[in-house]
Order: C-alpha cells, then sequence, then structure tokens
C-alpha cells in the first residue's frame, strides 16, 4: 500500500472508531446550532474549518510556523469552549450575512489550531521534516472524509429530535453546546501548560 | 432554559464527564524505517516511537522522567529496558536469521506530548539479502488502535507496510 493510503486511512479511522474526541466534539459543537434546512451554512463552515487544516499542513510542510504542543494541545478544547459559548450567545438562522462571516472566519481559524495539533505529532514522528507533506496531506484528507461523516451522524440525530420529536431548537442548542462546553473544561484542565 | 439551568446542566455534564480519561489526539502510531545497501553491505533500522507511549510500556507512566532517554541523566537501565521490550514487540530477520539489535544512536525530536524518540540500530549484512521479515507490535500490548509503519527501502526499490495487533508481521523476499 502506497504510505498516502495508510495516512489516509488513519484519518479516517481516527475520527469513525471515536478515537479523535476533540475533533469530533468540535463538530457537535460547530452544527448544534443549525438545522438541517441550514445545510449550505453547515457546509461552508465545515468547509472553512477544511481550508483552516489545509492551511496548517502547508505551514507545517515548509516548516514556516512551529507553535509549542502544549499550547496547541490547550488550545483546541479552548476552540470547543468558544464554539459552544458562542452557539449559545448567537442566533444564526436569523444573522446577517455580517456575522456569518465572522462565524465562518472563526471556524477557519480554529481548523487552523485543530490542524496544528497534527503537524507537531508528524513532525516529531517523521525521520526528516521534507517527508511531512504527504502524511499530512493524507491524514487531513482522511480526516475530512470522517468529519463528512460524523457531520452527517449529528445533522440526522438534530432533524430526528427537533423535526421528528419536536425539541424546541433552543433547548437543544443549549443542552448540546452545554455538554461539549463541559467536556472541554475537562480538556482544558488535563492539557493545561502553565 | 434560564441561563442560570444552562449552567447547571454545565456543571453536571462536567461532573459526570469526570471519570472519562478524555485526552486529545489519542493517535497511536509508530514510525520505523529498514534501509538496505548492497554496496555498503549494510542494514540499519531507524525506530521512531512516542516518548509517552515508550515510558508507559517501561515504567508504565506515560510522563515519567525516571528513564531521561537522551538526557545528561539518562539511567543506566534505560537502553537495557527498551532492548528488552522490544526484544518481545519488535524483531526484523534477514534470511531468516533474527538480527541482533545494538543501538548506535539515540536522539529525541519534538516537544511536549509530541516528543518521539529516534534509535537507529546498525547490522553488517554481508550475504545478498533474499527475504526480510519484519515483526513490528510495539505497543500493540498497551493500545488495541496501535498502527506501526514501517518503510523499506532496499537497493532504492521502496515498500511500505502497516502493522498492527491483528498483522504483526510481515515477510518480504527478494
Amino acid at each position: 500500500m502506497h504510505p498516502f493510503a495508510f495516512y489516509l486511512q488513519l484519518g479516517f479511522e481516527h475520527i469513525s472508531n471515536l478515537a479523535g474526541l476533540d475533533h469530533i466534539l468540535f463538530l457537535v459543537a460547530l452544527c448544534a446550532v443549525y438545522r438541517i434546512e441550514h445545510w449550505k451554512k453547515l457546509l461552508i463552515l465545515v468547509t472553512a474549518f477544511t481550508v483552516g487544516h489545509s492551511v496548517t499542513l502547508a505551514l507545517a510542510a515548509f516548516g514556516t510556523l512551529v507553535i509549542p504542543s502544549n499550547l496547541v494541545e490547550f488550545l483546541i478544547p479552548t476552540t470547543i469552549l468558544l464554539t459552544a459559548v458562542h452557539n449559545v450567545l448567537s442566533r444564526p438562522s436569523t444573522q446577517s450575512a455580517t456575522g456569518m462571516s465572522r462565524t465562518y472566519a472563526m471556524a477557519l481559524f480554529f481548523g487552523f489550531i485543530h490542524g496544528m495539533g497534527f503537524s507537531n505529532y508528524f513532525r516529531a514522528l517523521l525521520m526528516d521534516d521534507s517527508s511531512i507533506a504527504v502524511p499530512l496531506l493524507g491524514f487531513n484528507l482522511g480526516l475530512e472524509l470522517g468529519q463528512l461523516m460524523v457531520v452527517g451522524v449529528i445533522v440526522g440525530v438534530a432533524f430526528l429530535f427537533l423535526n421528528i420529536v419536536g425539541v424546541k431548537h433552543r433547548e437543544w442548542n443549549v443542552f448540546i453546546s452545554g455538554a461539549a462546553a463541559g467536556i472541554a473544561l475537562l480538556l482544558m484542565f488535563e492539557t493545561k501548560f502553565w | 432554559m434560564t441561563t442560570q439551568a444552562a449552567c447547571r446542566c454545565l456543571f453536571l455534564l462536567a461532573l459526570l464527564g469526570q471519570p472519562l480519561n478524555v485526552e486529545s489526539h489519542p493517535l497511536k502510531l509508530s514510525l520505523s524505517e529498514i534501509e538496505y545497501s548492497s554496496d555498503q553491505q549494510l542494514l540499519t533500522i531507524n525506530l521512531r516511537l512516542f516518548l509517552t507511549d515508550v515510558n508507559e510500556a517501561l515504567v508504565f507512566d506515560p510522563n515519567s522522567t525516571e528513564l531521561a532517554f537522551c538526557q545528561p541523566n539518562e539511567s543506566v537501565h534505560a537502553e537495557r529496558m527498551l532492548l528488552e521490550y522490544l526484544g518481545r514487540f519488535f524483531h526484523v530477520k534477514a534470511n531468516g536469521t533474527k538480527i541482533d539489535l545494538n543501538i548506535k544512536s539515540k536522539r529525541l525530536k519534538g516537544d511536549g506530548m509530541n516528543t518521539a524518540l529516534g534509535v537507529l540500530f546498525e547490522h553488517r549484512q554481508t550475504q545478498p539479502l533474499t527475504s526480510l521479515e519484519i515483526k513490528n507490535a510495539v505497543f500493540t500490548d498497551l493500545f488495541f488502535d496501535q498502527s506501526n509503519i514501517v518503510y523499506v527501502h532496499v537497493d532504492g526499490e521502496s515498500k511500505s507496510l502497516m502493522l498492527n495487533k491483528k498483522t504483526p508481521s510481515h515477510k518480504l523476499t527478494f
């Protein structure tokens, strides 16, 4: 098997076997505020997150920016907490174009942080820095495929509760965001670097 | 739901989540590169293992500083313990004969929890290489999802293997 395929498989499995808890949690928080009718906004958000990952990939491959692992590991759950808080404070269904642009920018920036964690991981593992591009590209693409699957499941579960069971969207949002925020806080305590 | 109720919900969830061993990026990987050059009659094995995994395997504490690999205060037992562990979970057989693992050099790369220990082994292989059997089951005793990637380069020709608990070894013939 080609190394690219290894890493693609690893990335997908990292999400699909629930090992990538932080990634899944971020997606859960990101999707909590949207209904299936907002699929366009959701698609742009996930794409922005993906682009953030890709930017990190490029920066890491060329060694332009390296952030200490301890800081990145703390920042990742922080992005989940901030997304959850943002969910509770904002109303995206009625959000203005400017407001949505800010949310897309947030997803882009948070994608950058999440990707940095993997960049540091692979940078340490690989024999030399020049061989980092293929593993990172394969792993990130695998992650994105896994993310699409996870988003599909989340939106499906939300559809079930919101459209069939009849749960109010505000309550759903607060419940999911609260759960994500609680776990993110635990992760922050675990990874605090000071 | 009021803000107060939401806060209570969040606090309860945080408490409920306490027994969960939540950690970010629990991706379990090791990498090894095996290279043979018939011109130089040399077979090199380069292992890259995450230090937290090494510590967990050897002293049952991922954050232990007891062995202090590659540090001025490295434990006199560190290499022996590492080789004993590798002896159980890693081997390379050249033409059916298991290669003695003698450490030529070690180095650390990365920082924080993303620190990897690189270990280089060298073996003089005077006979032409006809087969290479690689077993790499390192850390599969600790993590069910451990994957060990192996790159093999023989006289410029490269192959890649993914070894894990289910498939710990593979034999290549030339």
